[in-house]
């Protein structure tokens, strides 16, 4: 409460400040940026004392001083400040990929990749049908004719399938969780990230042979392949430079991680292949092929810095949730939803059975998948470049979905590993120390 | 890729380098993260362009910030109303003679060599005058290594530079305030000087009291820091805003938290946790934004590091001598504090970032220039000075004054 009220002053006093800016429009990102980390803490605080993970907290700062609500947070301002949150991001997918171990990829990686397989496939299915069957009340798919409203569903269907790596990080962080079931949904998220991927360009590829498209994305289709195909190649070879850069880099293991965080975003950027993916491929090669121990040095230093890279991270997130737009597609999100939870369920004990893992074992984790962010917001940003009109109407009604997902996903997920007692002992201890795999090496995730 | 793989080796190179220098030459390592920011930014490979250093500006703001507030963490009454009096005015005199003595200098070129005005050059030669007295810590460092954390001389080292830092952070404030541009016209009057002073100051107390109340209990070392970064980064963004330097608040809200806190270790240790680093982030970040100055800055510069170390070891000795305690730290004293460390590139780099600066270029790269070069050997000339000093020392009782009645 005592926050609650500090920060009523501080925003009071912002506003005092307003009439002394200068008229060539100066930084005011920076003063209502300060604002949105104290805001988004004290709201983490909040959320971290009721039960509820601290991420949504985070969120629900951001939302609060965002354009939608408070508006503290201009949306030139939260524009101004898009390089952080891709900074933020490409911290995030390294760290992602460092928690991956070769050798525990050697071991479940078939049984991870039939999870995946089978759940995407089954969630895909029925948000298309879902979809289709509600054809009369989905904007994009109201008006055109079946074949058309069939191609774009399936479309949407590719995007909303996907879940958060991002998300799933800031959660195992926060709570320090380290057991089957998080390990698990982590390996899932990161697999069905590249699995997702490839999947929705060789959709968008169906799709466009059979409705033609209206724009074409950037690049046209084959730069979508390789945005996607390029990722893996010059990820490892980041991650290969990096390892070999940490032979000379003693000391300063943070700042290092920042740096190369950062230069692995301009690589990206400059070979026009997908951030996301090309860090979180740099992560995983670098911390496994670096020598004697400096990997795990980089790693820890990463896992230590990670709680103020979530809270920039999500604070920024919340800011761009637009609460009317969402309450007013309410009604069509709600069932989209909901069936997406059963479908990955489903889709995890099929998986299980292909698999040849005990289905109770594994299907804890489908609460682990909820959640989304920003990849699926990529993803239909270029299905609206290829489909402007039906594109627009994805686009809201995937914004709107990904809203929910993002808040009530991380809260399904703590209690996911509360049931399963994997989170920390203590509430508050795994802001650094209990970090994922920081201490133990992982355990077989299922059988 | 031409380029990337030309960041990377030249990134490795410097590093290299300077690991080697520091193995063999006690030089204290910074160059290859400015080497990097050069090589990195729109006037090397291009890698990082205009608009994404402005998009970056969070990051160095708060590395000023930090830097301000770790100042001002140095002012913990308790143990400044402990240090005799003499420190002080031993640092003091030296900081101003170094400040008059860069600041005259700097206005004449100012005025003669680049054809500003009176008035105008005030403000350059303002700006490179700050830059000048900040010191680094370094020399108490290197004496307190040897000397011990209690020998007198390690005191009056971190007087220096602590009155040193206060001192520069005031006079690039007060510039900034006599050349503050209009508002947005939506005052009565435009505030004066003084009064925009008053208003960075009132920004300092209120984000330190404030924050002071918002830390309560606070333990854990990442929330510390969450709440200590939104905290830095509000105070000088507010500062930024109304085009004041960004330094200042951050010094008051340093001051008030180390006088208030309850977690006064705590966040001191978080505090010099993350100086070195956010110190490497600035250069990088200087580095990317130095820019060729328009002018011939040769000549300049060497003017500029030449009369920065007769300042520094020409007022120290008058200070002493004046103080009557030239024998107890000799006359060189000053040598230790020629190093210069990251508050003169936050300087620059605050006075660059301000409105309308004047000749920032020039400023920007003396400050680069001093701060790679003292840093080269600032570490040995401490050493130098140090071995030259008494194990224990004391001060002379001091000088009773006879008054007329007395006997």
């Amino acid at each position: 409460m005592r926050r609650v009220v500090v920060l009523a002053l501080l925003f009071g006093a912002m506003k005092l400040l307003e009439p002394l800016g200068r008229p060539d429009g100066a930084p005011e990102a920076l003063l209502t940026f300060g604002f949105l980390i104290l805001a988004a803490y004290a709201a983490g605080e909040l959320a971290g004392s009721v039960g509820v993970p601290k991420i949504v907290g985070y969120l629900a700062g951001g939302v609060l001083a965002g354009p939608s609500v408070l508006g503290t947070v201009t949306s030139g301002a939260a524009s101004q400040l898009s390089p952080v949150s891709d900074l933020a991001i490409a911290m995030i997918a390294f760290l992602a990929g460092a928690e991956l171990e070769w050798e525990e990829l050697k071991a479940k990686g078939t049984t991870l990749l039939r999870l995946t397989v089978s759940e995407v496939a089954v969630t895909f299915v029925a948000i298309v049908a879902l979809l289709l069957a509600m054809r009369p009340f989905v904007p994009f798919l109201a008006e055109v004719p079946f074949a058309s409203a069939a191609v774009f569903a399936a479309l949407f269907g590719s995007i909303a399938v996907i879940h958060s790596p991002a998300v799933t990080m800031a959660l195992l962080t926060e709570t320090g969780a380290k057991g089957p079931i998080a390990r698990t949904t982590l390996g899932v998220v990161l697999i069905s990230d590249v699995v997702v991927v490839l999947f929705f360009s060789a959709m968008l590829a169906v799709a466009q042979r059979a409705v033609p498209a209206a724009g074409t994305p950037v690049g046209g289709l084959l730069a979508i392949v390789w945005e996607i195909a390029g990722s893996v190649p010059i990820g490892a070879a980041l991650g290969f430079g990096i390892a070999q850069a940490l032979r000379v880099v003693k000391g300063e293991a943070l700042l290092f991680a920042l740096l190369a965080a950062l230069f692995g975003q301009q690589v990206a950027t400059l070979a026009h292949v997908e951030v996301l993916l090309t860090l979180l491929t740099a992560g995983f090669v670098a911390v496994n092929t670096a020598k004697g121990d400096s990997g795990l040095v980089i790693r820890t230093a990463m896992e230590r810095a990670a709680a103020p890279i979530f809270v920039v991270f999500f604070a920024l997130a919340g800011t761009k949730l637009d609460v009317v737009e969402t309450a007013m597609l309410a009604p069509l999100v709600a069932p989209i939803i909901l069936v997406r939870m059963g479908a990955i369920r489903t889709g995890l004990g099929l998986g299980a059975r292909w698999a040849g893992v005990p289905p109770r074992e594994v299907t804890p984790v489908w609460q682990g998948l909820v959640s989304q962010a920003g990849v699926a917001i990529g993803l239909v940003t270029i299905a609206s470049e290829a489909y402007p009109q039906a594109g627009s109407g994805m686009r809201s009604l995937l914004l709107a979905m990904v809203a929910v997902n993002e808040t009530i996903g991380p809260i399904l997920f703590r209690r996911s590993l509360a049931a399963a007692g994997e989170l920390a002992s203590t509430h508050d201890a795994p802001d650094a120390e209990a970090a994922p795999g920081a201490v133990d090496a992982p355990e077989p995730a299922a059988g | 890729m031409l380029l990337i793989l030309l960041t990377v080796l030249g990134y490795l190179a410097a590093r290299y380098a300077v690991d080697w220098l520091a193995r063999h030459a006690l030089v204290v390592a910074g160059a290859e993260y400015l080497v990097l920011g050069l090589l990195l930014g729109p006037r090397g490979t291009g890698l990082l362009d205009e608009g994404q250093l402005q998009g970056l500006s969070p990051f160095f703001t708060l590395a000023l910030g930090w830097m301000g507030t770790a100042v001002g963490f140095r002012l913990w009454l308790p143990v400044l109303t402990r240090t005799p009096g003499v420190l002080f005015r031993m640092a003091m005199v030296q900081g101003v003679l170094t400040l008059a003595l860069v600041g005259g200098a700097t206005w004449l070129l100012a005025t003669t060599r680049f054809g500003l005005d009176a008035w105008q050059a005030v403000l350059p030669a303002g700006v490179l005058a700050s830059v000048a007295v900040a010191s680094t810590l370094q020399g108490a460092r290197v004496a307190s290594e040897s000397l011990g954390r209690r020998n007198l001389a390690v005191r009056q080292l971190e007087v220096a530079a602590g009155l040193d830092a206060l001192l520069a952070i005031l006079v690039l404030t007060v510039v900034l305030a006599l050349f503050h541009r209009p508002t947005t016209g939506m005052l009565l009057r435009e505030p004066t000087p003084t009064e925009w002073v008053v208003i960075a100051a009132g920004i300092g107390l209120v984000a330190g009291w404030l924050f002071h109340l918002f830390l309560g209990d606070e333990r854990s070392p990442d929330r510390l820091f969450i709440a200590m970064a939104g905290a830095v980064v509000l105070t000088t963004g507010a500062a930024n805003y109304i085009g004041m330097s960004a330094l200042f608040p951050g010094v008051l809200l340093g001051a008030i938290l180390v006088n208030t806190t309850r977690q006064r270790d705590l966040v001191g240790d978080l505090l010099a946790k993350v100086d070195r680093p956010l110190y490497y982030l600035m250069l990088v970040c200087a580095g990317a934004l130095w820019r060729r100055s328009d002018y011939d800055v040769f000549v300049p510069i060497l003017a500029f590091l030449a009369l920065r170390t007769v300042g520094k070891v020409g007022g120290g000795w008058l200070a002493a001598r004046a103080n009557g305690l030239e024998e107890v730290f000799g006359s060189r004293w000053g040598l230790a504090l020629v190093g210069q460390g990251g508050l003169a590139i936050a300087l620059a780099l605050d006075y660059s970032l301000s409105a309308s600066p004047v000749l920032p270029n020039m400023v920007f790269t003396a400050a680069l220039c001093s701060v790679l070069l003292t840093d080269l050997f600032s570490a040995r000339l401490a050493r130098d000075v140090v071995a030259a000093l008494p194990e224990e020392i004391r001060l002379p009782p001091p000088r009773v004054v006879p008054t007329r009645g007395g006997h």
